[in-house]
């Protein structure tokens, strides 16, 4: 059971996130992240690289501040994005393509029916207080999240993992209680964690394991993390990093314009494409899993009756919406291309607004329908407004209510009340938020969640690949819900810095391969 | 006069509980839930639960309200549910940047459009006034985050004098840098507030101009210009000094624009997040907080007005 | 001022005597020039204000649209006269609800016994203390998607301060000679407020009235800047300055109509308030000889 957050990441904020296809640029970059990513830490870009300044501080304008550092209790994304692989880690981590590595483990195993992983601590791995890394803390820190009465948000993550123990102070051994293909995926998440045995303060400090420590944290401004000498890995390539928040789009562009982030997040295309052809800067385009959802309640009226959803998605020009927008990507369900289980679904429910009123009259509502559209107010009104738009065009009126993501989470989530609602849900590989029958969709089908649960115990990555497929596929032509767009991710950085993800597709920003060059 | 002062105390601590309840009410109007927020989108109903019993936040409101109460009287305004920093420690260090903000700002705004609303009316039927009339009605006309908007684009982007916004990592360790991060956002909010101020120190002077003691100073031979130094420009000054008390309770409106304009990790900025995260034992000590504070300078104003104006001396 | 100097001339006597200041008539064309766009906007706008077409994002102006249309290819010109209505509507309801709310706080803080009016008077000054962000905050989450809100939230701030001014105005005409002669010849509570109380705060209510129109206009721009205004797809001014405002640089055309449009709107009010002044105050009415004086 995994339930995907909401939280818009880097460049979501106002405006949803970028580019539709890879540019040459952002093709290079990539090539460069390649080559760094992969194995324990970074091989190419590290502290000793030549005409690199090791001492330098990078600052790295994000949008959404997170509201505590305590990784075990809060749940929103921006406390992964700057702690995760920077300051805490796994026992296993993931990189900004997907790839999964060894990190606090040196290696495991996995028997033959699937059910115990044997990882091999990695000797020798300290925490930022000076204190060697034991079995014991692995132990802790994962039983903390499975036990009954557990407040970690992310605790659905690891809802396969039955116990946690160590035969030897070399070896943690994880027990199942059934298959689970994606399992090694969830222990790279914020879930899977190694925290300090009986750490305290979490919420305002950090004492983790990682390429950096954490230094300070001013409220409403910004987060700096130090490079730890100490580190296991290839050292940090900066010093110092530095995640300043700002949330109004033209002061991040001015930080960015006058020097005062080293690499920004911008969201809008207008002013991603006033960079162009500036010398000084670099645009990075990357993909996201940020899944823009326009969620339908389908345990009422009138949207339980499908014909009425096909008749919404029908009514909804996505490419148009792509277009004004200036950035997003095509998706005709859950799945985004980055995911093994895509497929291409983009033909089901193509934009024909006079079947879709057609439909409307069949599922008789011949004079149209009134539905209101509950929207959290941290993301850009535009794509609410482009929607009622294209609705009234089917006869649908619609009322847009904004809300804050503190009253959404309460009405549309836990209560269930509303008609639409849009939301963007950044959470990687969340198609099993549809095979949930408590689900705020109230979509409730005994034969897709039974093909989820197939996927998740196969026992081959094909067989799951096929059920996961299996899975979107019937989502989308039940039309459950309808997926506006695939955000984007946008960064302009200064000239000179190269090493930083260009991706956000996990919720992580590692930036120890970040590095400066000498000018 | 002593009593005077002793019986306004006693009032400023009663509207200060008035004002307790107020906020503690008003907020428990929120939709929305802390538990709720912190758990996310992935927790199970039963964890926000197990959440809001730790919080405190599942048990009866007036409990929750005499729990508050009885920490603000022993002095603690309270703590972040999200992530337990004590109320007045994070309030005291976002004031050091909206307070020399907004003090800046009053202070010229008022040296700026006092003075100048003076001129504005001694010299209300000549060219010189009526630019200076015309001037501050523009002010007034103007929204500050456009003025703000505009003076980055100008002097920050274009000219680079000054940062574009944010304010140093050192704070006020780095004097420099934290004065020059301020010169914006104090002239953006200055010139709103010297326009209102203008305004009334224009009508105010206007007004005295016709009095009856002015006109017997002119007859006893002084000249329009110290006749009303002498004896106008204080009394016109008694509803400035109200206006600049009223002024006050809207300025955290207009500085949590401010602080979003130039990103500046200030009070106004806190509060507004604060409330979208449901932190209403947060909210609810900064609301209280800064009341105290406008109540404070308002019973400062007020014994201004009793200093400078003789009938109230000895009235009420 | 005389006890007739504002009850005895009737309201047309205060239009023409508006009329006769330069800032009453430029006030008065300004707004003229508002309510009119508002009114045309009910029955005619070029476009439908909230029709997106993918087609026409960013179309120049003076083409197919009159003013140019913004991203999701909606019509300026006809955001703008529909603005107008939305504007005008919040601004006059923030005033009228400032207006009651004021007059209430303000009579019951002179009329009723010592004790009472104390109270009220207190009250007043914990209200005003009340941060007006924190009361639209609330509003806006407890009754999301309502335009009404932001006329509450400003109508209640500004109502509040209005009543302290008009308190003082009260108090000052209470203690004047022909009030307490009407008291002493035995004139009813009632009487005394219809037939002295009200004429005589008339004029500063007024002035003050415009001023919060003013003060309305701006301060919804404020609010629409932190997503407390109108809700969409409602083209109020202050949204579409906000949703547009990244495109300072790239596009200031674009800007330049809902920001001079709200420049203009609050020009007009307060050069409207100033009339109102100079017209009910005998002092600042110009000589009939110098009538091209009327400072604004």
């Amino acid at each position: 059971m995994k339930v995907g957050s909401p939280w818009p990441t880097r460049g979501t904020r106002r405006r949803p996130p970028v580019m539709t296809s890879v540019a040459a640029l952002t093709a290079a970059v990539l090539l460069l992240l390649g080559a760094c990513g992969g194995g324990s830490g970074g091989a190419g870009a590290g502290a000793g690289a030549k005409g690199t300044d090791p001492a330098a501080t990078v600052t790295i304008g994000q949008i959404l501040e997170p509201s505590t550092l305590d990784i075990t209790r809060g749940s929103g994304v921006a406390i992964a994005d700057v702690l995760q692989n920077n300051v805490y880690q796994g026992l296993l981590q993931r990189d900004d393509t997907g790839t999964i590595t060894p990190a606090l483990a040196s290696g495991y195993q996995v028997s033959p029916d699937g059910l115990t992983y044997t990882f091999t601590l990695r000797p020798g791995v300290r925490f930022h207080d000076g204190n060697p890394l034991t079995a014991a803390d692995v132990v802790s820190s994962l039983t903390a999240v499975i036990a009954p009465g557990s407040t970690n948000p992310n605790a659905a993550n690891l809802a396969s993992l039955a116990s946690v123990a160590s035969p030897d102070p070399g070896r943690v051994v994880l027990t199942l209680r059934h298959r689970d293909t994606n399992f090694t995926f969830w222990l790279t998440t914020a879930a899977g964690v190694i925290l300090r045995r009986g750490a305290t303060d979490l919420a305002a400090t950090a004492n983790g394991t990682g390429p950096f420590r954490f230094a300070s944290w001013r409220h409403g401004d910004s987060i700096t993390l130090a490079r730890n000498d100490g580190y296991w890995g290839a050292r940090a390539g900066v010093a110092k990093v530095v995640f300043r928040y700002i949330t109004d789009p033209n002061a991040q562009n001015n930080a960015v314009r006058t020097g005062q982030v080293d690499i920004g997040a911008i969201a809008d295309a207008d002013l991603i494409n006033s960079y162009r052809g500036n010398p000084d800067f670099v645009v990075v385009r990357g993909t996201t899993t940020d899944k823009f959802t326009l969620g339908f309640n389908a345990a009422r009226a009138p949207l339980s009756d499908e014909r009425v959803r096909h008749a919404l998605r029908q009514g909804i020009d996505k490419d148009g919406l792509i277009k004004v927008l200036g950035t997003g990507v095509r998706i005709g369900g859950d799945v985004p291309p980055s995911d093994p289980w895509y497929e291409d679904l983009t033909g089901i429910d193509r934009y024909d607004p006079a079947h879709a009123r057609a439909l409307l009259a069949q599922s008789g509502h011949p004079r149209g329908l009134k539905l209101t559209l509950t929207v959290p107010t941290i993301y850009p009104t535009s794509i609410a407004e482009y929607v009622a738009s294209q609705l009234r065009q089917i006869g649908v009126e619609v009322t847009i209510r904004p809300v804050e993501f503190s009253t959404w989470l309460t009405d549309v989530f836990a209560h269930h009340d509303y008609d639409l609602s849009i939301v963007d849900h950044v959470e990687p590989r969340d198609l099993g938020n549809y095979a949930l029958p408590a689900y705020y969709w109230g979509y409730d089908d005994p034969r897709t969640q039974a093909l989820y649960q197939t996927g998740v115990q196969a026992s081959s990555d094909k067989d799951r690949d096929d059920s996961f497929r299996a899975v979107a596929r019937r989502v989308s032509q039940q039309a459950v819900s309808d997926w506006l767009l695939l955000g984007e991710s946008r960064q302009v950085a200064r000239s000179g810095i190269r090493g930083y993800p260009a991706n956000n597709t996990s919720q992580i920003y590692d930036a120890s391969k970040i590095v400066v060059t000498r000018s | 006069m002593a009593l005077i002062l002793i019986r306004r105390l006693g009032l400023l601590l009663v509207s200060l509980l008035v004002a307790s309840v107020l906020v503690f009410a008003a907020l428990r109007l929120l939709p929305g839930d802390v538990a709720q927020v912190i758990a996310g989108t992935r927790a199970s109903p039963e964890q926000v639960d197990r959440i809001a019993h730790q919080l405190g936040t599942d048990r009866p409101l007036v409990i929750q309200y005499l729990h508050w109460l009885g920490g603000v009287l022993s002095g603690d305004v309270g703590h972040s549910a999200v992530n337990g920093v004590s109320v007045s420690g994070e309030l005291g260090q976002k004031l050091t940047v909206t307070g020399p903000l907004v003090a800046a700002a009053t202070l010229l705004g008022a040296l700026v459009g006092v003075s100048l609303g003076i001129v504005a009316a001694a010299r209300h039927r000549r060219r010189s006034g009526i630019v200076l009339s015309v001037l501050s009605q523009l002010g007034l006309a103007v929204p500050s985050f456009w003025v703000g908007l505009m003076a980055t684009t100008v002097f920050a982007v274009h000219w680079r004098w000054l940062p574009a916004g944010g304010f140093p990592a050192g704070g006020w360790n780095e004097p420099a840098a934290a004065v020059r991060s301020l010169v914006l956002p104090v002239l953006t909010l200055a010139l709103l507030e010297g326009a209102v101020l203008l305004r009334f120190t224009r009508s105010a002077t206007l007004e005295v101009l016709h009095a009856d003691y002015l006109r017997t100073a002119r007859a006893k031979g002084l000249t329009r210009g110290r006749a009303l130094l002498r004896h106008g420009v204080r009394n016109a000054l008694l509803p400035v000094l109200s206006v600049l008390g009223l002024e006050f309770a809207s300025l955290l409106l207009g500085a949590v624009v401010i602080e979003n304009v130039f990103s500046l990790p200030g009070a106004g900025q806190m509060l507004v997040t604060d409330v979208g995260n449901r932190d209403l034992v947060k909210v609810q000590g900064t609301v209280l907080l800064v009341t105290a504070v406008i109540l404070v300078v308002g019973f400062l104003v007020d014994v201004g007005h009793h200093l400078l104006d003789p009938r109230l001396r000895d009235a009420r | 001022m005389s006890a007739g100097a504002g009850a005895g001339r009737g309201a047309g006597g205060i239009v023409r005597g508006v009329l006769r200041t330069r800032s009453g008539r430029l006030g008065a064309a300004l707004s003229g020039l508002i309510v009119l766009a508002a009114l045309v906007s009910l029955v005619w706008t070029p476009y439908d204000p909230t029709q997106v077409d993918p087609a026409d994002s960013w179309a120049p102006p003076f083409g197919r649209h009159p003013l140019g249309a913004d991203r999701l290819g909606r019509d300026l010109c006809s955001q703008l006269l529909a603005g107008a209505r939305i504007t005008l509507a919040v601004a006059v309801g923030t005033t009228a609800l400032a207006a009651v709310i004021g007059l209430a706080l303000a009579l019951s803080a002179v009329l009723p016994p010592p004790p009472v009016a104390r109270g009220v008077v207190h009250l007043v000054d914990v209200l005003v203390a009340f941060p007006l962000l924190l009361i639209a905050l609330v509003l806006a989450a407890v009754f999301p998607g309502r335009t009404w809100t932001t006329v509450v939230a400003l109508g209640l701030g500004l109502g509040v301060q209005v009543g302290r001014v008009t308190r003082g105005e009260l108090r000052r005409v209470l203690a004047t000679d022909y009030v307490l002669a009407a008291r002493a010849a035995g004139a009813g509570t009632g009487r005394i407020v219809r037939r002295h109380l009200l004429p005589n705060v008339a004029p500063t209510l007024w002035v003050q009235l415009s001023l919060t129109a003013g003060v309305a206009v701006v301060a919804e721009a404020a609010l629409s800047y932190l997503g407390l205004g109108p809700p969409p797809p409602a083209p109020s001014w202050g949204r579409s300055l906000h949703d547009l405002q990244p495109y300072l640089t790239l596009r200031p055309l674009v800007l330049l109509w809902p920001g001079l449009a709200i420049v203009l709107t609050v020009l007009g009010f307060n050069l409207l308030g100033d009339g109102l002044r100079e017209a009910a105050d005998p002092h600042l009415r110009p000589a009939p000889h110098t009538a091209v004086d009327g400072a604004p």
